[in-house]
Parts: structure tokens; sequence; C-alpha cells
């Protein structure tokens, strides 16, 4: 049992919701994505978000269109589709009960 | 002095060193095989392509045309390494593991001989692991109707003609 492997597994888990997080306030393309995640320290390496953003993206829950970029190659830029958005209610939803109920055990484990 | 390379990433032409050229070609050919079974994978590798070629052009100015292998370097360290970010089994594949799991157990539900383990064809033996059945009482089952009944014989050597060999005790 690592503890890296488990920490890797537990923002993996998270990441999801924080790209919809992030994206229903505006669209944006991955490198503003990537900047507001190492941020707050939810990513390690840049390449976890492709695989991620491509299979929200096949399910429906992120469109993305195109813009040229003077400074490099053209631009995708991701915004949240309308079952995104639901998709994203119920996950937040989750994310509370959740962190409550594990804030909660870590207390009464310590005392 | 080092020669350069000039290549195609993402629509942009780049200038790399040699041996800048060569780590960078390593790295996507590792991508490549890792991004093998993953859905979407020509995508998540163009996408990633697009990254390099933003990271690059952002190292590149007035002063600076050429890409080194320190760029190289950093440029991989930023986004990773594919074993880091690519999840072959867990991400995508849940649907085709599943799939998986079917045909497994439909296979499972073929009869099938297993002479390997049998007394005289291994007829006995395919059905009780067909059925779940006990081999023994299998067994004495086909006994019983050898001697007491007729078709005992005829159904054992019908079984034996139309049941496929199993390769190994797991099919």
């Amino acid at each position: 049992m690592n503890v890296e492997n488990t920490k890797a597994q537990m923002r993996k888990g998270i990441l999801e919701l924080c790209i919809l997080a992030i994206l229903k306030n505006n669209e944006s393309y991955p490198s503003e994505i990537i900047e507001e995640l190492k941020k707050n320290k939810l990513i390690i390496v840049e390449g976890t978000l492709y695989p991620l953003l491509t299979r929200l993206k096949n399910a429906d829950l992120l469109s993305y269109r195109w813009e040229e970029s003077t400074s490099g190659p053209p631009r995708k830029y991701y915004a949240l589709t309308s079952k995104g958005d639901q998709f994203l209610e119920e996950l937040k939803m989750t994310w509370e009960e959740l962190s409550g109920a594990v804030n909660h055990s870590l207390k009464s484990t310590k005392s | 002095m080092n020669k350069t390379v000039s290549c195609n990433i993402s629509g942009i032409i780049f200038n790399l060193e040699e041996n800048a050229y060569a780590t960078l070609n390593t790295y996507l050919t590792n991508l490549r095989t890792h991004l093998r079974n993953v859905e979407g994978s020509d995508e998540i590798y163009a996408d990633i392509e697009s990254r390099i070629a933003e990271l690059f052009s952002g190292k590149l100015g007035v002063s600076k045309e050429v890409i080194t292998e320190a760029d190289v370097d950093e440029v991989i360290r930023i986004l990773g390494n594919p074993e880091e970010y690519i999840d072959e089994d867990a991400e995508d594949s849940e649907g085709q593991n599943k799939e998986k799991e079917t045909k497994r157990s439909e296979s499972a539900k073929v009869f099938m001989r297993d002479p390997d383990n049998g007394v005289i064809a291994g007829v006995c033996t395919g059905i009780s692991a067909y059925f779940g059945v006990d081999l023994t009482l299998v067994r004495g089952l086909f006994v019983l109707l050898f001697l007491f009944t007729g078709f005992g014989l005829g159904l054992y050597i019908v079984l034996w003609i139309i049941a496929p060999r199993a390769n190994s005790s797991a099919d």
C-alpha cells in the first residue's frame, strides 16, 4: 500500500468536480484550467487533465469551441453543457455530504 | 554548435536540437503506447501535442530560436510521464471490463468434455463442471444408467461425440 498512490486516487475523484466547478463560472481553455488547479495544488502533472477533459466531453458534460491564438496553436475553449451543470450540482451535494462525514469521523477518532 | 531538426508540432514549425528531438520523440512514442487502449486516444494525443507547442512557443523569442534538450526536459516535467497520468485499465475501459466479464461467464456455460480429468472421455467431469454438481454424483448416476437402463451407454457415447474437448479446465 503506497501512500502516494492513495493520495493520487483521492485527488483524482475530486478533480472532475473541480474542473466542472471552474468551467461553470467561465469558459476556459486547458492552460487556464491547469493554472487554477495548480494554484490550489489539486494537480501535480498537467497530463492528468487531458484524458479527463476528453472523457467529460465524450459524456456530453462539456462542449468546446476552437479559438485562434496569437501565441501558439489554436485553443479549445471548454464550457459546461446543461447536462454538465446537473452533474456538477449532484457532485457538489455528494461532496458536501462526504466532507461533512469525513471531518466528523476524523474528529471523533481524535478525541 | 548543434545540428537542429525542424518539426511540425500541432501545426507550428519548431527547430529542435537533435538530442532534444530524440527525447521528445521517445516521450511521444511512449505516450502513444500508453494511450493504446484508452477511449478518445487520438484526441488526447492531439491535445497534449498542442500543449507542448504552446509551452515551446512560450520559450522562444527574438534571442532564442531553438528548443534545447533542457527545454524538452522541462516540458516533460510539467506534463508528467504517461505512466503517471494515463490509467490504461481503470478509467475508460470500465465498459470493456464489463464486456470481458460477461464474455467469460458466457464461455463458462459452454458444455465441454474434460478428458484430462476424466476416466474415459471426461463427459462426467464436463457435466459436473457445467452444472456445478459433485463429480461423484454425476458418475454414480451414469453408472446406474449403464446398469439399469438401456440408454446409459448410448447417452455417454452421444455426449462424447457432440461435446467439444476443453483445452484446459478453465474452459
